[in-house]
């Protein structure tokens, strides 16, 4: 109960965005937005219907990515503050250009392809809260357990979604689905800055578990299956994978007091 | 056997060719005029990025591998005019650093 008013105390505190926050947020929702508003068309339509459909569709993707994307990074916010430390975003403007340059060439065969790399989360310490029982300062393994919060957030707003599908218009919540899911997905890589690099350098185990379960749930959710089956499917397929991982790789590597 | 010394030497000369042929496919990959102005557009504000990045230090070998991108490029298009793509390039560069130059778009640093 103390740890929960705690962190009640320090998101009152220190949930803040600073103005070269936003700026970086509302580029990165732009531009997802703009990325997945590509794809469905009218057949036959005049220019004018089209133009208004492809405005529709962009201002759907605003509301989507935006959504998606805030409860993210509130997510992963909310997670560093618990261990103590204040988590800010920053764009990955290479990640924003490369997602760019693949939807115009994937745009040009017809088939617009996803790929959503926006930024990553800088940590900070919060010195004053972390006195007494913590270690002091960084470290590898508390940042990768705040960046798994962030792919796991999104895999479970896709299922909320998933939940929601009946109440909800259909061409918001597909996308709202399919945003999510895929941007789990991407943010699980191990690309610097995003999220799987840091859970990577954490602990591989931890990552391999996380990287499985992410891949699992996108795949599960996607297909037509109840929701409590996706995920429990992806827990297990999840820990198969870890088992996998440490059986054939890790133990290669790890020759420690345990032979 | 080419030494590992040649690599050090010739680094630069060697991403030009491959960004000169990525720039090629690249270019051959956008059958359409407008998506070839998108794209080299976006990879000119790649290029404005990465001299941002380079500031103060050694960039002539980062102008080098840029020009080899843009002249793989300019040989594969088919659609578009190359003057308007070239003034896009550099457009992009320009303004790419101008937003990081000014704190307008604050990059991750890792």
């Amino acid at each position: 109960m103390g740890e929960l008013v705690d962190l009640v105390d320090k998101v009152r505190k220190y949930y803040k965005f600073s103005p070269a926050e936003w700026r970086s947020i509302l580029i990165t929702i732009f531009v997802l937005a703009f990325i997945i508003h590509f794809g469905q068309t009218i057949p036959d339509a005049d220019v004018l219907t089209t133009t208004a459909f492809s405005v529709y569709n962009f201002i759907i993707a605003v509301i989507v990515v935006a959504i998606s994307f805030m409860w993210h990074l509130s997510a992963k916010k909310i997670a560093a503050l618990h261990v103590g430390f204040r988590a800010q975003y920053n764009l990955w403007t290479f990640g924003i250009l490369i997602s760019l340059v693949v939807t115009f060439i994937s745009l040009a065969w017809g088939r617009p392809v996803w790929v959503l790399f926006a930024g990553g989360v800088m940590l900070q310490h919060l010195a004053g809260h972390r006195l007494g029982f913590f270690r002091y300062g960084l470290n590898y393994y508390e940042a990768g357990w705040i960046s798994m919060i962030g792919p796991i957030s999104s895999i479970v707003l896709a299922a909320i979604f998933k939940a929601l599908s009946g109440i909800l218009p259909s061409v918001f919540v597909l996308k709202a689905i399919t945003f999510n899911l895929l941007f789990a997905f991407w943010n699980a890589l191990p690309i610097p800055p995003l999220d799987g690099s840091r859970m990577m350098f954490g602990s591989r185990m931890v990552y391999a578990l996380s990287f499985f379960f992410v891949l699992a749930a996108v795949i599960l959710l996607w297909i037509d299956i109840p929701i409590w089956i996706a995920l429990v499917g992806s827990v297990l397929i999840g820990l198969l994978g870890w088992i996998l991982y440490y059986i054939f790789i890790e133990r290669g590597f790890w020759h420690g007091p345990y032979p | 056997m080419v030494s590992g010394a040649f690599y050090l030497r010739s680094w630069a000369e060697m991403f030009f060719f491959v960004l000169l042929v990525l720039g090629f496919l690249f270019s051959l990959l956008t059958p359409s005029a407008v998506l070839s102005y998108a794209l080299i557009f976006t990879v000119g504000m790649a290029g404005g990025r990465l001299m941002f990045e380079r500031k103060n230090r050694l960039t002539f070998p980062y102008y080098l591998m840029l020009i080899g991108f843009l002249i793989g490029y300019l040989l594969g298009a088919f659609y578009g005019n190359r003057n308007i793509m070239v003034l896009l390039f550099i457009i992009g560069g320009f303004l790419s650093y101008y937003l990081h130059d000014s704190g307008i778009i604050r990059d991750v640093r890792y």
